[in-house]
């Protein structure tokens, strides 16, 4: 193990056995009309999976605008007073025929309100529109954005090029999962364009089969949950197929980069759990359209029977969620480190056993609504989540000691993401706890921890994710300078607006609330100045980035020393990623005994590093000579 | 300020009792401790939950502290110089990863049964509690006490008026509670206890309010001093979740009785519908004139009323008795069945929640609202 020879050419793609696709995949095939209907039509997985990336942050775009609209109506709570009543003309005070001045009720506060010119109105319509605002959010941010993030967007482009495939096992189905992604996501649109709904994306019952009873808005909100299920069902699939089928030669099972092991056990969880809240969102829509009574009381059912539906599916969508962000710091802290990762195979046994507990420990969401005995069982179980999630925080850190860090973008994310992460999983043990979570369920605590786990932990991976392997999906650097410093302006707002809803959160402040009492302000007020300035941190992100494709400089193969496959090819990859089946040599983490393909000997002075460095040129060199050939 | 029994449960927790239990008070205020109402809530069974979450907390805070101190200091310490490889390290030991799995598991296990046992303590209800009634409804709380007494008094919460539920001090007080609608879920900050209300199902809340002592936030009339607690709804339930709130006020125990008596005792018509507005009206209608969910009652009487579907009754109409009596009544029976031109489909039927006197008191009451 770990040598390199020539052999290893073949990753790079000399002496290809054909002369067609060996341009860059984002090489335009024509004009516009071809070049859109060859994207339309593609079966690429990288093509796949940058579509995936830009409906995706579209959506997080959205939702990202619903989550300010939130926090700005709670910048100011909702107030009625009675004040006297003036005379617009003269300012003076109005007074009945006994004299007694004339009082009017006043309401102020109202923000969203005031869109529907509801200034001064009851306060239905705003906490109302406020309802259906944060249902938008939610709903968006874990259907349509979090879910398909990491799996679809950047599994979908590395996963097969991380296992030296060509493409994933069923190209077509691949596709297909995204046409179904995005017909999903127009049916959530239609929803919101149709009004809305103001059900939380949880759906509750007997809330969600009685709201809007005149409306099919919440069941077009609940088929576009059942049918985004399609889609991850199958990309799951696929990637699950993939991993077993298409390893390149020397790859065995502990051979896989830590990211493959993480989407793996993501895709089982996807698999089995997405099916269970498919049938629950139909059995869900035939209450609402045919009466039938399952889950409203009115009609013979049980409400919490929902939620152990619900729960079922939505625990393990939780690990759904994280572990592909666990899966992107896997890849990110050893490349920047230029280390072994620590705990190669408590990692990987680390995300099996995540997957595993997920699905018995739904009961945890319900410990105010379940009986005793099922609150028990569960409170123990979830402990044993934390275990595995403590090993891989331990294995990260651990990582670091005596390697070679450069601080480089994806490494400031990925750092971040374990200063969030931790936060986010310490503060999941009170809620874990019985007597703890009585108070603290249903309340800004709950709010402020999953966000640090789901943002902080995965969306921060995912945007990480972006930024490690950016240069190698379009061939451009960024400026790193600009990226670290938005990152840091994420930082700072993320940890402003989510930390002050822990102590909102133990002071008493309930969740969904469109208003809230006056001890409260000053917190709320912090978390929204929070929130503006993450909002800002993000679009500077954005721009970044199109800076980049507009402006910056070519990618070399391999910026940041990676040794997995994807830093052997072209940036960007050709179409088939490699020019022929590519033989694996080495681990993925073998940075103190391999040269990264492409680096200075001088600069990474591993045992025997110039002839690695010869063999490395000599193979470059044999695909130009190819290249120049055709 | 903190009773005998924080400054024991926070002392029994902590390594050293001097130093850290005032750090571990600070902490503690800060963490849950508001400004006026909720200061230092002493019911019995806080400090159950306070503690084992303040032991969390300082575990916490420790591992915290502890990652990112060696997470920052590995990162500048190692940081990357060119001409330099990572140096050899092992990538793996197996007693370190079995201590960090093991000593962790240690105490989540300890955790796990201090949980268990306070929650097991703050849900078994003692067999002498008082037992009250309360419902939840979008978006109110009713209350009925063993005498049949219904709280007549309100305060201005937020942007609505909200009831104000009586309980003696000192004493257990459970809620057999059930929902008429969908789900909502009876939380007392101070109490640190929340538990679901569901349609068609019992569930059960009880507490052991604080003795008043020096702790008091108001005074009644008579001079009595009296201690409020915030009561919020903590489970999604539409437009007016938020102002879906209510006090406990903690009183004296010879207060409450004669509280509960001078309401039970009161049989004027006008003011038992009163009463049924501030338990299952406030919400949603104003007296004052103001909009809110569902029409004002101010000038109800006698003034004309459109619906959704084109129909109505003329000013005349609505000024006869009987007439206006029907409408009443039709309106809070079966309310879907005529919308008011401008609201929406909000209201709950209130069928078999109101006896022929509370039906007839709430139509009294709404002909003095001139």
């Amino acid at each position: 193990m770990a040598t390199i020879d020539d052999r290893n050419a073949n990753a790079l793609g000399a002496a290809a056995g054909h002369g067609h696709d060996e341009g860059s995949y984002l090489t335009p095939k024509g004009g516009l009309i071809t070049t859109i209907w060859d994207w339309a039509t593609t079966v690429d997985h990288k093509k796949i999976g940058v579509m995936y990336m830009c409906a995706v942050l579209m959506m997080f775009f959205f939702g990202g605008v619903a989550a300010l609209a939130v926090r700005t109506e709670l910048l100011t709570p909702v107030r009625t007073q009675q004040v006297q009543q003036v005379n617009p003309e003269t300012g003076a005070p109005v007074v009945d025929a006994a004299g007694q001045p004339v009082m009017k009720s006043v309401t102020t506060g109202q923000w969203l309100g005031s869109f529907l010119g509801a200034e001064g109105d009851s306060i239905n319509k705003n906490n109302n529109l406020y309802n259906r605002a944060f249902t938008l959010h939610g709903a968006i941010m874990v259907f349509m954005v979090i879910v398909p993030s990491v799996p679809a967007a950047l599994g979908n482009f590395f996963l097969p090029i991380l296992i030296g495939a060509k493409d994933v096992a069923f190209p077509r189905l691949n596709l297909l999962s995204w046409y179904i992604y995005v017909c999903g996501s127009i049916f959530g649109v239609m929803a919101i364009l149709m009004g809305g709904v103001d059900t939380g994306w949880t759906f509750y019952t007997p809330y969600s089969t009685t709201t809007d009873a005149d409306y099919m808005r919440v069941v077009y909100m609940v088929l576009a949950a059942f049918i985004l299920g399609f889609s991850s069902i199958l990309t799951g699939l696929n990637f699950v197929v993939s991993v077993h089928k298409l390893r390149a030669p020397g790859m065995g099972w502990f051979d896989m980069p830590l990211f493959v092991w993480a989407v793996y056990a993501t895709s089982i969880l996807q698999v089995l759990a997405t099916p269970v809240i498919g049938i629950t969102l139909l059995l869900l829509i035939f209450e609402r359209l045919f009466h039938v009574g399952i889950f409203d009381p009115g009609l013979g059912g049980d409400p919490v029977l929902f939620q152990h539906f619900f729960w079922f599916y939505s625990h393990p969508v939780v690990y759904v969620m994280i572990l592909p962000g666990m899966a992107i710091i896997n890849e990110i802290i050893p490349v920047h480190s230029h280390k072994k990762i620590f705990g190669y195979r408590s990692m990987a046994f680390a995300s099996l056993g995540i997957a595993a507990v997920s699905f018995l420990v739904w009961g945890h969401h319900m410990f105010t609504s379940e009986g005793e005995l099922a609150a028990t069982v569960f409170s123990a179980l979830t402990f044993l989540v934390a275990i595995p999630t403590a090993v891989k925080v331990f294995n990260w850190v651990g990582t670091l000691y005596k390697g070679s860090i450069s601080l480089t973008a994806p490494m400031v994310y990925a750092l971040i993401f374990l200063f969030l992460f931790t936060i986010g999983g310490l503060t999941g043990l009170p809620l874990a706890t019985l007597s703890s979570d009585i108070h603290l369920h249903d309340s800004y605590f709950v709010v402020a921890h999953f966000h640090y786990v789901m943002m902080g932990g995965t969306i921060i991976a995912f945007v990480g994710g972006i930024h490690h392997w950016w240069p190698k999906m379009f061939g451009k650097m960024y400026n790193e300078r600009a990226a670290i410093f938005f990152a840091i302006v994420v930082f700072i707002g993320f940890n402003l607006t989510f930390f002050t809803q822990f102590i909102l959160g133990t002071r008493g402040m309930p969740r969904r609330y469109a208003s809230y009492v006056d001890e409260f302000q000053f917190l709320h007020q912090l978390s929204t100045i929070g929130s503006y300035i993450l909002g800002v941190g993000f679009m500077g992100s954005l721009a970044v980035f199109v800076h980049s494709l507009l402006a910056g400089k070519t990618a070399p193969r391999n910026p940041w020393g990676g040794l997995t496959l994807e830093w052997h090819i072209e940036s960007p990859p050709t179409t088939h990623n490699f020019h022929k089946e590519p033989i694996v040599h080495h681990g993925p983490y073998d940075f103190e005994t391999i040269l990264p393909p492409g680096w200075d000997p001088k600069d990474y002075p591993v045992p025997n590093a110039e002839a690695q460095a010869a063999a490395y040129a000599r193979a470059l060199a044999a695909e130009k000579a190819h290249a120049s050939h055709h | 300020m903190m009773t005998t029994e924080h400054i024991a449960s926070s002392a029994s927790i902590l390594p050293s009792p001097a130093f850290p239990a005032a750090l571990g008070d600070i902490a503690h205020n800060f963490i849950f401790k508001r400004e006026g109402m909720g200061a230092d809530p002493m019911a019995a069974g806080v400090s159950a939950v306070d503690s084992i979450f303040m032991y969390i907390f300082w575990i916490s805070t420790v591992v915290f502290v502890g990652i990112t101190v060696v997470m920052l200091y590995w990162t500048f310490k190692y940081r990357r110089r060119p001409g330099t490889i990572a140096q050899a390290s092992p990538s793996h030991n197996t007693i370190l990863e079995l201590a960090w799995s093991v000593v962790p598991l240690g105490f989540f296990v300890y955790m796990f049964f201090e949980g268990f046992h306070g929650y097991i303590s703050r849900i078994s209800v003692p067999p002498d509690a008082i037992e009250l009634k309360l419902t939840g409804r979008k978006w109110s709380w009713g209350v009925t006490y063993p005498n049949g007494a219904e709280s007549p008094e309100t305060r201005h919460v937020g942007a609505t008026d909200v009831p104000v539920f009586y309980v003696p001090e000192g004493k257990p007080v459970k809620f057999r509670m059930i929902s008429t609608d969908v789900l909502h879920s009876f939380w007392i900050p101070d109490f640190r206890i929340k538990v679901d209300v569901i349609p068609n199902r019992y569930t059960s809340y009880w507490f052991n309010a604080e003795k008043l002592d020096a702790h008091s936030t108001g005074t009644l009339a008579d001079g009595t001093k009296y201690r409020d607690h915030f009561v919020f709804c903590a489970e999604y339930c539409g437009d007016l979740h938020s102002e879906m709130a209510a006090i406990i006020r903690v009183v004296p125990e010879a207060s409450y009785n004669a509280t509960i008596t001078k309401w039970v005792d009161a049989v004027d018509p006008v003011e038992l519908g009163r009463r049924q507005w501030v338990a299952k009206c406030a919400s949603c209608h104003t007296i004052d004139g103001g909009k809110n969910t569902g029409p004002t009652w101010k000038g109800i009487f006698g003034r004309a009323v459109g619906f959704t579907d084109g129909g109505g009754h003329s000013a005349e109409e609505m000024s006869n008795p009987d007439a206006f009596a029907n409408y009443v009544r039709e309106s809070v029976m079966t309310p879907a069945k005529h919308i008011v031109a401008g609201y929406t489909n909000a209201m709950p039927s209130f069928a078999g929640q109101l006896s022929e006197a509370q039906m007839n008191g709430i139509i009294e009451y709404m002909k003095t609202l001139k």
